[in-house]
């Protein structure tokens, strides 16, 4: 077939026919196979054996690195750098600290994730959309050509019979 | 024999639309001239936050005697209105952070607009702290922890005026994320149907590439939980941290343990009372009607009402304790505050929020759209009251009688407040043309043609 291709497309007018279509491709064993929707369908992670989201870890790390900011801040300017007596209070005045110590674990914590999130997406980037309408009201299921996946010419008559509303060749990297 | 009864729930979206019917209506008032309308609204908007400004640079010139400030009052419209605005804010964040916790859908009709409210009302509370130091622009090292040449000689950690700093700061930033990552998706839409190119190069480098790939999807609404779950608590946090403004000092009125939820509360119910008289305009304005139904405004109207009573079991609690108390001051400070030289700011509060909500009980009146926008717009002022009173009334007759004044607001207190309310709305109406005020992919969600009742993913 085209030898630029790098997959195929296949377009669904629902979430229920892009989840149905991407479960047979896990039936059939293809590789790479990935799904374009306009919002979340949920099942789809089963579908496509997404594992659960990493994303997590970077909110533990991020808000423990801003819980232990804040304790570092407070202790050291109050007590170290320069300890100024404000009515009889321990320089290390712990019940006072606790409001800032909450707050930047929030903060970093908030920010870490979201740049996580962006790092894990490949974003900002300036790939152009594959279809205007899969942000609108279409849903795109997208097969990589892959020894893996078979020849280029059963992959596109296997997705043809998902009874997509069109299958179209992808010519560039996704 | 009992017959079962399958009860369907009523549609989160009515008038049986598309998926491509949504993304339409709420992208139409993006993509058409401003109707005269909203040029209207613009202009009177405007103009209320240039004279505020110019009244601001005339305050930067003058110094904060240009305000009614005097002893012993002083503390007055700046912190007032600085309390009132991040009381606003509370709403957006409950309503996108809270709700989604709870997965009650009906909060994506007015999530999004709700959350520009959030950080437009945190940009006008912020003003009020900035300008009161007289000289802003010194601010920096007695607001922040700024390594300066003076020793360096650090803020007090111990303070609940630099705990608000960290507070505000946080939840203005916070929410800001937040607000952009759940846009991102919508964003993505407004650049896909965009004609102009140049319009699609913007809204093309604010989506930042988005395509709505299914692992993208995996990671991107595990981060909007775990934002939702860091801001539920930091809302919380942020009014608790404020009303220790009041609460850690020892002024009768103030210095009590009621202040943390009583402010958290009374936040939410002002919010919420502004996101009714926000939406109850927008939905109209801009032909919403589909997607923020009178079902959404009712749950509304039903929040306002809980959090109406919860404040005034707040009311009277704090008179309750001031008796049980013993304590002549505090004892004081309340009765002056029902019957003294303020009594009609303090029955105006309690007219306005604990007896005009009550309407809501009836059903009818709760679906009654122009009823609700008067009610919400009585609570606003009832919540501005509020402040004032609880500012006021504890500061005027201080220890000493002989020190006793009324304090009376100055045309350039009034001037800066009405510029506040300028900058609010005209931050909000040019949210409404620039941004799409309903999260589309959100509602495409919760659509009943979206839920999967296939049985094939299970």
């Amino acid at each position: 077939m085209n030898d630029g291709a790098h997959g195929v497309v296949a377009y669904f007018d629902s979430p229920k026919a892009i989840l149905e279509a991407a479960y047979k491709t896990k039936e059939r064993g293809l590789m790479g196979v990935e799904t374009y929707t306009p919002f979340p369908v949920h099942g789809m992670n089963d579908a496509l054996s997404i594992k659960f989201s990493v994303v997590p870890w970077a909110t533990f790390v991020c808000g423990l690195g801003g819980f232990s900011l804040a304790h570092a801040l407070q202790i050291w300017t109050s007590a170290t750098n320069w300890p100024i007596n404000v009515g009889g209070k321990p320089f290390i005045s712990y019940p006072a600290f606790i409001p800032i110590i909450f707050e930047l674990t929030v903060l970093l914590g908030a920010l870490g994730t979201v740049a996580f999130t962006f790092y894990l997406m490949g974003m900002p980037n300036f790939k152009k959309p594959i279809n205007p309408r899969l942000t609108d009201d279409r849903f795109a299921l997208y097969v990589p050509f892959s020894t893996a996946n078979g020849s280029e010419n059963s992959v596109h008559s296997f997705l043809n019979g998902l009874g997509a509303e069109q299958v179209s060749l992808v010519t560039e990297e996704l | 024999m009992s017959e079962v009864v399958q009860l369907e729930r009523e549609d989160l979206v009515t008038g049986r639309k598309s998926y491509a019917d949504i993304s339409n209506d709420i992208c139409r008032p993006l993509e058409s001239f401003p109707t005269q309308k909203w040029l209207l609204c613009f202009t009177i908007a405007v103009t209320c936050m240039s004279f505020g400004f110019a009244v601001i640079g005339y305050l930067f010139w003058e110094g904060i005697g240009i305000w009614g400030l005097q002893n012993p009052n002083g503390w007055g419209l700046a912190i007032i209105n600085f309390v009132f605005w991040i009381g606003i804010g509370h709403a957006g964040t409950l309503i996108s952070a809270v709700l989604y916790l709870f997965r009650q859908d009906w909060r994506t009709g007015i999530n999004r607009a709700a959350e520009a409210m959030t950080i437009f009302a945190v940009i006008c509370a912020l003003v009020f702290p900035i300008i009161h130091t007289g000289r802003p622009w010194l601010a920096v090292y007695w607001l922040l922890p700024y390594p300066n040449n003076m020793g360096p000689l650090w803020v007090n950690f111990r303070s609940p005026l630099l705990w608000d700093v960290f507070a505000v700061s946080t939840y203005f930033t916070v929410s800001a994320v937040f607000w952009y990552l759940g846009l991102i998706p919508d964003l993505a839409t407004v650049r896909d149907r965009a004609i102009n190119p140049l319009r699609k190069r913007i809204y093309g480098l604010m989506a930042m590439g988005w395509r709505g790939a299914a692992r993208h999807w995996n990671d991107y609404e595990k981060a909007y939980g775990i934002l939702a779950g860091l801001s539920a608590p930091l809302v919380l946090s942020v009014h608790t941290i404020v009303s220790f403004d009041f609460a850690v000092s020892l002024i009768p009125g103030w210095h009590t343990t009621i202040f943390p939820p009583y402010f958290v509360i009374g936040a939410i119910f002002s919010g919420f009372a502004m996101v009714v008289t926000l939406m109850v305009i927008s939905r109209e304005v801009f032909n919403m009607k589909d997607y923020i139904t009178v079902n959404h405004m009712e749950a509304m109207c039903k929040i306002i009402m809980c959090t109406g009573m919860l404040v005034g079991l707040a009311y009277a609690t704090e008179f309750f304790i001031a008796w049980y108390s013993g304590n002549p001051f505090e004892q004081y400070a309340f009765i002056n505050r029902a019957f003294g030289p303020y009594a009609w700011s303090y029955w105006t509060m309690i007219i306005c929020n604990s007896v005009i909500p009550q309407v809501f009980w009836i059903r009818k009146y709760r679906r009654n759209i122009a009823l609700m926008f008067i009610v919400s717009v009585f609570v606003n002022i009832g919540m501005w009251f509020e402040r004032f009173v609880i500012v006021v009334t504890s500061l005027h007759r201080d220890f000493l009688p002989a020190s006793w004044a009324y304090y009376t607001p100055t045309w350039a207190d009034w001037a800066i407040t009405l510029g506040s309310f300028g900058l609010f709305f005209t931050l909000f109406l040019l949210f409404c043309r620039l941004l799409p005020i309903v999260a589309i992919s959100e509602v495409k969600n919760v659509m009943k043609t979206s839920v999967m009742k296939t049985g094939a993913h299970q």
